[in-house]
């Protein structure tokens, strides 16, 4: 394989890459953090906010030109989950994650000119709301297991079932949704669906009401007989599964990115209140930035893997897994460091706490991440 | 048997204690949460019973045995704002009680342990408040932050340093100038009703002081002894409950054709969680029993540390346990991680006494 790292200093990144990274920061600076207290408050951010994004780019950095997107490679991607993770809360990126990383990927890998044209250079754009509907009231581990089930009838499939704990799902445009086409069961009868919100039946059943993440709002959606064009299968039918288990593998890689931006921002707070009290708190610091780094690197590597189109999912889990509760755990002893003061109900670290919690849970939990990797090394 | 701490008494105060609670309290546990404050009667109400440690009647107080039964079950509400505001409560009263100035006992000690007022227990932070001596008053100006029971005290004792002077007073919430600002949406102990406290000129007559100097140095120690007591014990309450929470949760959650307590894996976590449990409950008890006779403030700091660890660890893991549902406000768990983060946040600020530092 050819490499395409950069020799010198920093392998990762170019200096196109260190231009976005500013661009970014910027945007990051004006445009959310002056506003982030405020939107945790509302419970979701103002739906210009894809608009604006959108305009700049910033939706779809790595997706190719054809479909509106800047051609640029992961690490642009990886630039941009780190940065608006640098906030002061872990929803709002949330949300712009789901748009770049989660809902809209399979579209480009799996879909018809018509997906491309229809819902995928809207998403770019910041004009059409994404969401990704895999998880249900009663199945979220155990994805083979879900219940939502398409009947085909003529041209149409009627969808009858529920869909739990959507991000983006109070009002999104659209969701790329897993859903059963066939009484096979587990993985076999699996399809994935393009569903538009605006079809009859479909319903937001409500908002959740959560411990952190609250900047990003999340929904429990019903789907009671909505009809679905046959046009929106997504992809092969029968083969949603792996198709989902593919798309996981990229929400897993941002998911990561995403939790380096928080570790570091949680570090710098640190640093910057305890660094003048003393060789204990900057033993303490010491601790954080160790593993930190070990993470960065470890993400890096795997990134640069898929960068190049490898999916390595062995790595993935484990970065996904690793980056999860050094995430949290960088939040928790940063919080600690900072003592009662940082209890107050707008200090980001104290939310960053609370936020990056998620992540130990969303995307496939720690266990089940354990679960993979044991299986990857022939367990 | 219970642990050996407890005689058959202590028992039967527990099981009763527990119904208390149960009729009284813990259907009301989310509201004050909610509200973020708990309403006066509760302190009223534990003292009508004689349930808040001392009583007018000192013969008829509590044993520290059984005081840490009462601190532990008012944690097992699943939140640590009630054992929290009782904690303040009675350090202001046992503050009041240990000085004994006959001038503060009708309006304060006395009423305070009918539960008609209550009190709570401050140090002032030099750099956001002076207390300065002029003519027979104490003049107060600055602010306190973080101040429990601030939503429902009537009335407060100030820890405080100035001019090299070191002292308690006691300060009624009514007097001039005082203006008290409630901290909504905090990390956690939402129910203990946090506030801030704001002083302008405020005059407090030096009758008001309880002590200073040395006496001051050795009430303080006092109070933070006992907080770590309490604290550890509130630490157990709540972790207790949270395993409970996760075990029957795990019961019903099915996944991959099968409840969640058949996994292996999830099973030895609950296990991990029981053992941890019982390490730092063992501490915690043997640290009441001690109490009774001496007091070791390094030791009750060993005792804290393990039972904040503890506590953290196993709310952690029953919020994992949870998966999604952990994440939701509708489920406690999350409020049993968020309480007990709290006690790991303010664990630097219990002054380190000597035996601590010497480390
Ligand atoms: C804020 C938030 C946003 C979300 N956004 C989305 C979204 O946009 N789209 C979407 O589809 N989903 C979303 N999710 C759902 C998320 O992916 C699931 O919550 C997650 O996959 C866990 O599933 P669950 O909640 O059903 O937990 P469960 O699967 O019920 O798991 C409960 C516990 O059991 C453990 N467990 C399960 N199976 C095993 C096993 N075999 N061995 C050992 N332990 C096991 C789990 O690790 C966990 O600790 C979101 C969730 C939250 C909280």
């Amino acid at each position: 394989m050819e490499t395409v790292l950069r020799k010198g200093k920093q392998p990762y990144f170019t200096e196109e890459h260190d231009a976005l990274r500013e661009r970014v920061r910027q945007f990051v600076k004006k445009e959310v953090s002056p506003y982030i207290s405020e939107w945790e408050e509302l419970g979701t951010f103002p739906v210009s906010m894809f608009r604006k994004m959108g305009s700049l780019g910033f939706l779809g950095l790595r997706y190719p030109e054809s479909v509106g997107g800047q051609g640029g490679d992961y690490f642009m991607q990886m630039v941009l989950a780190e940065e608006i993770n640098k906030c002061g809360a872990g929803g709002f990126p949330m949300g712009i994650a789901v748009q770049t990383d989660m809902a809209t990927p399979p579209i480009l890998q799996f879909g018809s000119p018509y997906h491309h044209e229809h819902f995928l250079k809207p998403a770019i754009r910041g004009e059409k709301i994404a969401a990704i509907g895999i998880s249900e009231p009663n199945t979220g581990s155990d994805v083979s297991s879900i219940q939502t089930r398409a009947v085909k009838q003529g041209g149409e499939w009627v969808l009858n079932g529920a869909k739990m704990y959507i991000t983006n799902g109070t009002r999104a445009d659209f969701v790329t949704m897993v859903v059963r086409t066939s009484d096979e069961p587990g993985y076999k009868g699996i399809s994935l669906f393009l569903v538009e919100t605006d079809t009859p039946g479909y319903s937001v059943s409500r908002k959740l009401d959560k411990v952190g993440m609250r900047s990003s709002d999340t929904a429990e959606l019903i789907l009671d007989n909505v009809r679905v064009p046959d046009k929106n299968l997504l992809g092969v039918e029968g083969k949603g599964f792996y198709q989902i288990m593919w798309q996981l593998q990229g929400e897993r890689m941002i998911a990561a990115a995403s939790a380096i931006g928080i570790m570091d921002f949680c570090y710098e707070k640190a640093a910057e209140a305890v660094e003048n009290r003393g060789p204990a708190y900057r033993r303490s610091l010491l601790d954080i930035k160790r593993r930190i780094e070990v993470c960065r690197e470890m993400t890096y590597a795997t990134a640069f893997r898929y960068s190049q189109g490898e999916v390595p999912s062995k790595e993935i889990s484990m970065i996904k897994l690793l980056s999860a509760q050094t995430a949290h755990y960088a939040a928790g002893q940063a919080l600690k460091l900072l003592g009662e003061e940082a209890a107050g109900p707008d200090h980001p670290v104290q939310r960053l706490w609370r936020d990056s919690r998620l992540n130990r849970i969303g995307a496939g939990t720690d266990e089940v991440m354990k679960e993979i990797i044991a299986k990857e090394i022939g367990l | 048997m219970s642990h050996w701490i407890f005689s058959e008494e202590h028992d039967m105060f527990r099981s009763s204690f527990k119904k208390m609670i149960r009729n009284e309290i813990e259907s009301r546990i989310e509201n004050w949460e909610e509200d973020q404050l708990i309403p006066k009667w509760f302190i009223a109400r534990l003292s009508e019973l004689g349930l808040t440690g001392m009583t007018p009647d000192r013969e008829k107080s509590m044993d520290e045995v059984m005081e840490a039964v009462l601190m532990e079950e008012l944690a097992k509400t699943g939140a640590a704002g009630p054992a929290l505001v009782l904690q303040e409560h009675n350090n202001a009263v046992s503050l009041l009680d240990r000085t004994n100035k006959s001038k503060l006992v009708p309006d304060f000690l006395s009423a305070a342990l009918e539960g008609k007022r209550i009190g709570t227990t401050v140090a002032a932070d030099p750099g956001d408040m002076t207390v300065k001596i002029k003519e027979g008053f104490f003049n107060l100006n600055g602010r306190l932050k973080n101040v429990r029971n601030g939503g429902m005290a009537d009335f407060l004792i100030l820890s405080f340093f100035d001019d090299d002077k070191s002292g308690f007073i006691t300060v009624d919430f009514a007097s001039e100038g005082i203006t008290v600002q409630k901290t909504e949406n905090m990390l956690g102990w939402r129910s203990s009703s946090v506030s801030e406290v704001e002083f302008r000129n405020v005059k407090i007559s030096t009758e008001n002081l309880l002590c200073q100097g040395d006496e001051a140095e050795k009430q303080r120690r006092l109070i933070n002894d006992q907080k770590r007591i309490t604290w550890s014990l509130i630490c157990t309450g709540i972790a207790e409950k949270a395993l409970e929470a996760a075990v029957s949760y795990s019961r019903t959650r099915q996944q991959f054709g099968s409840a969640l307590s058949e996994f292996q894996s999830l099973r030895h976590k609950m296990a991990d969680m029981a053992l941890n449990l019982e390490k730092s409950r063992n501490m915690t008890y043997r640290a009441v029993y001690d109490s009774i006779y001496n007091i070791d403030s390094f030791q009750r700091q060993i005792v804290l540390e393990e039972a904040v660890s503890m506590a953290l660890h196993v709310c952690d893991e029953a919020l994992q346990i949870h998966g999604g549902a952990g994440y939701m406000m509708e489920f406690p768990v999350q409020r049993f991680w968020r309480d007990t983060k709290m006690f790991d946040l303010h664990l630097n600020n219990i002054p380190a006494e000597k035996v601590v530092m010497s480390l």
